[in-house]
Order: structure tokens, then sequence, then C-alpha cells
């Protein structure tokens, strides 16, 4: 009988025992777990705000560059009024990429139709804006028909000025940045600017 | 006798589960340790570079007010000159205000180097001190800033408005963490024959 009663608690005890340690081992894991979700999701909102950030920095520079791109269109139109030349002179309807020439940054027609949209400027090679030096060691963004100017380190931006007439006298500028994020996507900044010939006789 | 041996089975037994548990504890508090070492220093990591985010967006901010006033500024000026190429001297109109009369004055954009800002100074045709003073706000660090300018003054004739291209570099640093972005524009002097 007293061994019964001695085996009874003896099991109840060991039983207890048993228990108590597999609570502390499950308290354990679910503790550690609750704390990694918790930390996982930190990480996680951070990392997405990281990369929200890097987001605004591309477009910050990519509408200052996009935006470089109208003015140097009308440049182009402004220089064909000073000179009274044709308001169309050297501004033909068509694609253009921004180049290096001697006197400083240029319009440079495509051969190849593109169409206006920011995967076709991501997918143009020649479109690929360059941060190098010109020839005077001065940092300046780039693009080369040709490829990779020398010494000059790519950027994730794309660049096309697209022109178009909707008359004689009125000039559609777009000119599209796009560039690629991290997950894949590709954005873009597309700012459109219409000239007119005020100057028209 | 074997009330005893049965006994001290059984806290041998539970003896052992007891110590399983405190090296499983321990196993259990070694890996948590492990993995709270890398999340601390994958979140200081993080929170570093979002201080230097933070900081870049700031300075960007104060950056873009800047570039606007100063390329809506250029864009009425006309004559662009640049000695040095850290710099950019134009000619604008304005209305002196004791006078009522429209007035020459030369405006000129420098970066100082050493303190990393662009200083604006401006000086009247009939006035010859010249005033300067900081331009950009004190987050920003410029780091780079370079100007080329075409058709500038005295360049062969005229034959064209002039267009500068500016180039600025903006440095953001936050202890071991540097980041550095360069925005590049074009302006088109639209002040023609002034």
């Amino acid at each position: 009988m007293i061994f019964s009663v001695q085996n009874i608690l003896a099991r109840a005890d060991e039983k207890t025992i048993k228990r108590e340690n597999g609570q502390v081992l499950v308290e354990t894991m679910v503790a550690l777990s609750m704390t990694v979700i918790g930390l996982v999701g930190i990480l996680m909102v951070l990392n997405a705000s990281i990369g929200l950030n890097r987001v605004i920095t591309s477009q910050y520079i990519s509408s200052y560059l996009a935006g470089e791109g109208v003015e140097l269109a009308g440049y182009q139109l402004d220089n064909n009024v000073f000179a009274s030349k044709g308001y169309q002179n050297n501004l033909a309807a068509g694609a253009y990429v921004v180049t290096m020439s001697l006197n400083g940054l240029a319009l440079t027609r495509l051969s190849q139709s593109i169409a206006q949209t920011p995967q076709a400027v991501f997918a143009l090679p020649a479109s690929q804006v360059y941060l190098g030096s010109d020839s005077f060691g001065n940092v300046t963004y780039l693009s080369s028909v040709g490829g990779a100017p020398a010494g000059a380190s790519s950027t994730p931006f794309h660049r096309v000025v697209f022109v178009s007439w909707q008359s004689s006298d009125q000039a559609v500028i777009n000119s599209i940045v796009a560039w690629q994020t991290k997950g894949g996507a590709v954005m873009s900044v597309n700012v459109e600017d219409h000239f007119f010939n005020w100057r028209k006789p | 006798m074997n009330f005893f041996l049965l006994k001290n089975i059984l806290r041998r037994g539970a003896g052992r589960e007891s110590g399983q548990t405190l090296i499983e504890m321990l196993i259990a508090m070694f890996i948590f340790s492990m993995f709270i070492a890398i999340s601390v220093g994958g979140f200081a990591q993080s929170l570093a570079t979002q201080r230097v985010v933070l900081k870049m967006a700031s300075a960007s901010n104060n950056m873009s007010l800047s570039m606007e006033q100063m390329l809506r500024e250029m864009r009425m000026g006309s004559n662009y000159v640049t000695t040095r190429g850290s710099d950019i001297t134009f000619i604008r109109s304005s209305v002196d205000p004791n006078t009522s009369q429209v007035v020459a004055q030369t405006v000129t954009y420098a970066w100082d180097k050493n303190s990393g800002i662009l200083t604006r100074s401006i000086q009247n045709g009939s006035n010859p001190i010249t005033l300067t003073q900081p331009f950009t706000a004190s987050n920003v660090d410029i780091s780079y800033f370079h100007v080329t300018v075409q058709n500038p003054v005295g360049y062969g004739t005229v034959s064209a408005p002039c267009l500068a291209t500016i180039v600025i570099g903006i440095t953001t640093a936050d202890k071991n963490q540097t980041v550095t972005n360069y925005i590049q524009t074009s302006v088109e002097s639209r002040a023609w024959g002034m």
C-alpha cells in the first residue's frame, strides 16, 4: 500500500516536472517566435522605408535630368529663332538622346523609332545615362549612342527626348527618364512641354 | 530495498529530465542570443541607413528650393559667364525701390568649397558694394559644383542665347556612411537683348 502511494506521488512529481519542463521549452519557443516575428516585421518596415527613399532619391535626380531634356529641346528651338532659321530646323520629329559635344550638351537624333513608353526607353541601350567626365575632367551625366564613355560609370537612368509636331509652329516635347528598381519594376519621370513659334512673322 | 531503488531511479530520472531542460534552455538562450545579436546589428545598420536617408531627403528638399530660386533668376537673366567653372555670373534687371528706375544688377552664384555651400552675390550697376550671402541651407553639404556655359558673352558672334549646364554634388554623411548624389540640369537665358 505504502509502495503504491509513494509510486503515485513519485509519478505525479515526475509528470509535473516533465510537464513543467515542456512548458518552459514551449514558452521559450513561443517567446522566441514572437520576438523573431516582431523583429523581422520591424526590419521589413525599415527596409521598405529605405527602399522607398531610394525611389524618391532616384525621382529627385531623374526629374532634373528629364527637365534638362526639355530645356535642350527648347534651346534648339530658340537657336532657330535667334538665327532666323526654320522653327523645325535640326529638330525633326523623332527620338533624341543627350550627348556631349565640344560646345556642351546637345540633342542627337536616333535613327530608329522608339515607342514613347518607359519600358521602351529603359530597354534601349543607347539611352543609358552615364556619370563621367567631360573633356575637361568635370563631372557630368553623359549619354553615349555608341557605348559607355571611357572612365564613366553607369547610372540606373535611361533618358530619351521625344519630339513631335502638332503643327509646323507647335512642338511637343516629352522627356522620359526611366530606371529599374531593385524589385524589377520600371519607374519613370515624363516631363512634357509645348513650344510655340511665338516670333512667327 | 525495492522502495529505495525505485525512488532513487525516479529521482535520478527526474534529475536527468531537469538537466536536459537546463541544457535545452542554454541552447535556446544561445540561439536566442545569437539571433538577437544579428538582429540588433542589422537593426542598428538599418537605423543608421535610415538616418542617412532622412538627412539626404532633408538636404534634397532644401536644395530643390535653392535650385528653383537660382534657375528662375538665371532664366530671367542674361550674359552668362563663368570664370572658374565653380561660379556663374549673369545680368538681371530690377526696379530700384528708391528711384523706381530699372537698373541692371550683376548676380553671382559661387561655390564656397571650404564651407560646402553656395553663395549669392549681388551688385547694382551704380553701387560698387557687393552683397554676398550664403544661399544654400546649412544642412546641405555641396561637395561638387560646376557650371558649363554655352555661348557665353564675348564668345564669337552672339548667334544663340546662353545656356548653362549645372552639376551639383550633394553629400550626406553619418558616421561610417557617406552618400553623394549628383544632380544636373540646364537652364537657358530667356532674356534676350538685355
